[in-house]
Formats: C-alpha cells, structure tokens, sequence
C-alpha cells in the first residue's frame, strides 16, 4: 500500500515542477514554480499572489536548521506570520540518492515532529525549484512579496552557528522584513548571507 | 569527557562524535614562567568528511577552541594552514580533510608556580557529500614548571607552527573597486614570483570566491580581478588575503587597509 502511494507521489512531483530557468534577483519578480506539496495539494507562485510567501530550504539532519527548530525560532516565525496571512512554504530539495530526500509520508511526520506551522511541504527532488531560487543551504530562505517580487534572500537570521543558545542574540533577518513589508516598507536588508549545510543537487 | 592524566601532559580525550578525532597537543610537558609555548590542536577528520579554515565559505563554520587556564595565562587565537578548495551544490568552502594541525599559543604570566592545568572545549563543524555534524571535545594537559623537554609531540607542533602562512612584508597589496569587480594589485620585492599563484580572501563577505581568483604576473607586479562578494556591504575597508601555490614555496599573507 505504502510502495503504491509513494510512486504515485514520485510521479505528479516530476511531472509538476516546471520551475523557471532564470535566477532569482531582489527586486525582480521571483521564479514561478509549480508544485505538488506532500499532501497532494499544487502550490504555485502564481496561485498565491496578492500573499507575502517565504520560501525555507529545510534538511532535518542538518545542524543548522536544527539550531532553529530545536530553540523553537523558526516554528514561531511560521505561527506568528501565518496569523497575519503569510504563506509559509517548506521545501526539500534533494535527490533520492542524496541522503536528505523524504517520501512525502516521512515529510509530513517529521515536520508536525517538529511542529512545524509551514502552510505547505514542497518536495523538489529534480531540484528545479531550489536551483530556480538559487537555494544554497539548509536553512536558505527567500521571501517574495504579494506583487510577486523577491524581497528577500538569505539567512534566518544574524549568527553563523549551530548553538540554538544564538538565536535569542542574532538579529532575526526573516523577521525584521516580513514586519517591513507587513507596514507596507522596503525590506532594508534584502541579501545576507545565508548559512548552513549544502542543498545536495 | 576531561581526561586528566595523572602524571604528565598530553591529553588523551578523544571526541567520538562530529566525525572527528581531536587531540591537544604540547611542544613541552613543562613551562616557564613569562615564557610562551606553542601548542596545537589536531584534527583527525574521518574518511570521506572535511572540516573548515578560518574563512570557512559558504556553508562551512570555522573550527573554535575556548580555553580555561589558571589565572593571568592567556591563549592565543586558533590559527589555521593554507586550506584547500571544496565545491558541493551551489557552495564553495574552504577546509581540510584527513587531518590539520591547528597551531596556537599559550603564555604563562611571569608570575606562574606548580602543575598547571591548560583545559580547552574545541567545537567544529564537519562535512561530507550528503551531510553536516557538530562536535565538541573537551581535552586537558597538565603542564609543570621546568627546563623544556621535548614531548612525543614537539616535531609535530614545531611543524605545524613553522609552516603557517605569515604576512609577507615585502609584499604590497593595493586594492581598487569599480560598480562589480575588485582589483588587487600586488608590489614589492616579492611580487614578481606570484604570477599563477591563487588568492583566498581570509577577510569574509569582499571576494567573490565562485570563481578561483589567479595572480597573473606583470613584470615586478602581479594582479587579479575578482567579482564582488554578493553579500559585500558597502564599500570594502580592509582586505587580509592568503596567497598559494604557482612559484610559491610557501604561502603568504598580504594585507590592506582603507586609507582614510
């Protein structure tokens, strides 16, 4: 049972990512894609526009995203943005043989694991999404306006660590531009430089 | 984790985890006081993992060592050798694998009497093709007052401090930013033997370091262009360089500064 519906996933996944070839730049419109995330829902670019999205390249194993699931950093961004109708999109990027793809089943449990407030769980296993970005590492977090543009690209936040001790004394970058955008102003810090463990394309 | 060995000094306390064996090392299992003495810290990756130099690049993290001493002895900074070039995905790093001696230096104030413990927490990232781990060894030595003698460690804690790059001083390094790219000038009684040697900033955040940046010789001078660094703000103020390989017999730092 598990084996057929798995297979079944694999195929919509590969049909449906039809990401754009160009390279995200802050300022222009952000690479549409279009994707079926691990509950089978599409998610496109296209379909949420008029919503501020955040884009998170995630990689349970890696010790950098555990720093910001483990302090609780990134789960509270996800909760406290989604009530103020932020689209939180979760994305693995990654082939089977590289060692961090999840079937869509293990997906969906590690994150509510977590706990996990992401909107979507998007699993990008011919890496069109995370190269149409130019998603670097685990955590690499891009932020597209509700016009559709790329505002942000980066780190989570201002500390180059795995000490989820850290989070309390960085700057939160992710933060600090969605509340910008919240009140309707320019992200002022739209590229850091993001930190973590390789995407493994 | 503290392996406190009883008599005398090389600890023994090996980090199991973070795919890394980690040792202290000391030239001496004695000190004098006022006088410094050169210790290190190796890293033994395992097969298949690397870990990173002090500009790690992207997606790396410098290796860090926090020491606890008696009072007035100071450490030094972890210092690191010429790194080597890895390239992963998107990323480029910069790092070792199979093993790094780690130089730094301890000095005793002038003041110092009796057995001396040195304990240091090392914490480091490493790396293979697939995935990242963290470790963290706690290791101790046990240093008494006396002549010095030569412990099973001293060649290789010579070694590794003998062979760190040191800035070259007869090496002058000019810098000039256009809208994208960086020049770097090199001049001075050195320069001349740079051509086809290569550039690793040491400084984060200027250099682009996608591409590998080459010194191409120009009679008494050597240059380079390279890209901005995409996470670069502002204007650059300094820049320290590591320069390798070409002509090069060992390698060499240059570094400069802003006029203001």
């Amino acid at each position: 049972m598990k084996s057929i519906r798995s297979s079944l996933y694999s195929i919509i996944w590969s049909a449906a990512i039809m990401a754009a070839a160009s390279a995200a730049d802050i300022g222009n419109p952000a690479p549409d894609f279009s994707a079926t995330d691990a509950k089978g829902t599409t998610v496109s670019l296209a379909g949420m526009k008029g919503k501020i999205v955040v884009l998170e390249w995630i990689n349970f194993g890696c010790p950098f995203v555990k720093k910001h699931y483990d302090s609780g950093n990134m789960q509270k961004l996800q909760k406290s943005y989604a009530g103020k109708g932020v689209v939180w999109v979760t994305v693995n990027s990654g082939t089977k043989a590289s060692g961090t793809y999840l079937e869509p089943a293990e997906f969906i449990r590690k994150a509510e694991e977590k706990k996990s407030g992401a909107s979507h769980l998007v699993i990008d296993e011919s890496g069109a999404v995370g190269k149409a970005f130019g998603a670097k590492v685990t955590p690499h977090v891009f932020i597209v306006d509700a016009k559709g543009v790329l505002v942000y690209d980066g780190a989570v936040d201002s500390i180059k660590s795995t000490d989820p001790e850290d989070v309390e004394k960085a700057v939160n970058h992710v933060a600090k531009a969605l509340d910008a955008l919240l009140e309707g102003k320019p992200v002022e810090k739209a590229k850091t430089e993001p930190y973590g463990c390789g995407v493994k394309y | 984790m503290f392996a406190l060995l009883g008599v005398a000094f090389v600890s023994g306390a090996f980090g199991a985890e973070g795919r890394a064996k980690v040792s202290l090392l000391l030239e001496s299992s004695t000190y004098k006081p006022g006088a410094s003495i050169r210790a290190a810290i190796r890293m033994k990756y395992d097969d298949g993992w690397h870990g990173y130099w002090v500009n790690p690049g992207e997606g790396g993290m410098r290796t860090e060592a926090v020491w606890k001493l008696p009072a007035g002895w100071q450490a030094g900074d972890l210092e690191f050798p010429a790194p080597r070039r890895f390239e992963s995905g998107l990323l480029v790093s910069f790092g070792y694998e199979d093993e790094v001696v780690l130089p730094v230096t301890i000095r005793p104030p002038s003041g110092a009497d009796g057995t001396a413990e040195l304990a240091v927490k090392v914490t480091w990232l490493a790396c293979n093709a697939n995935s990242c781990e963290t470790g963290t060894a706690e290791l101790s030595a046990n240093l008494r007052p006396g002549p010095a003698d030569a412990g099973p460690d001293a060649v290789a804690v010579a070694k590794a401090h003998e062979s760190l790059p040191s800035i070259d001083l007869g090496l002058k390094l000019d810098v000039a930013e256009s809208t994208d790219a960086i020049r770097l000038l090199l001049s001075g009684a050195t320069a001349a033997s740079l051509s086809g040697a290569e550039i690793l900033p040491i400084t984060e955040q200027v250099l682009d370091t996608a591409k590998r940046i080459e010194l191409r010789g120009d009679g008494s001078t050597a240059r380079a262009i390279a890209a901005r660094s995409p996470y670069a703000s502002g204007p650059v103020r300094d820049l320290k360089i590591l320069i390798f390989g070409g002509k090069l017999r060992k390698p060499v730092i240059a570094v400069w500064t802003a006029s203001k």
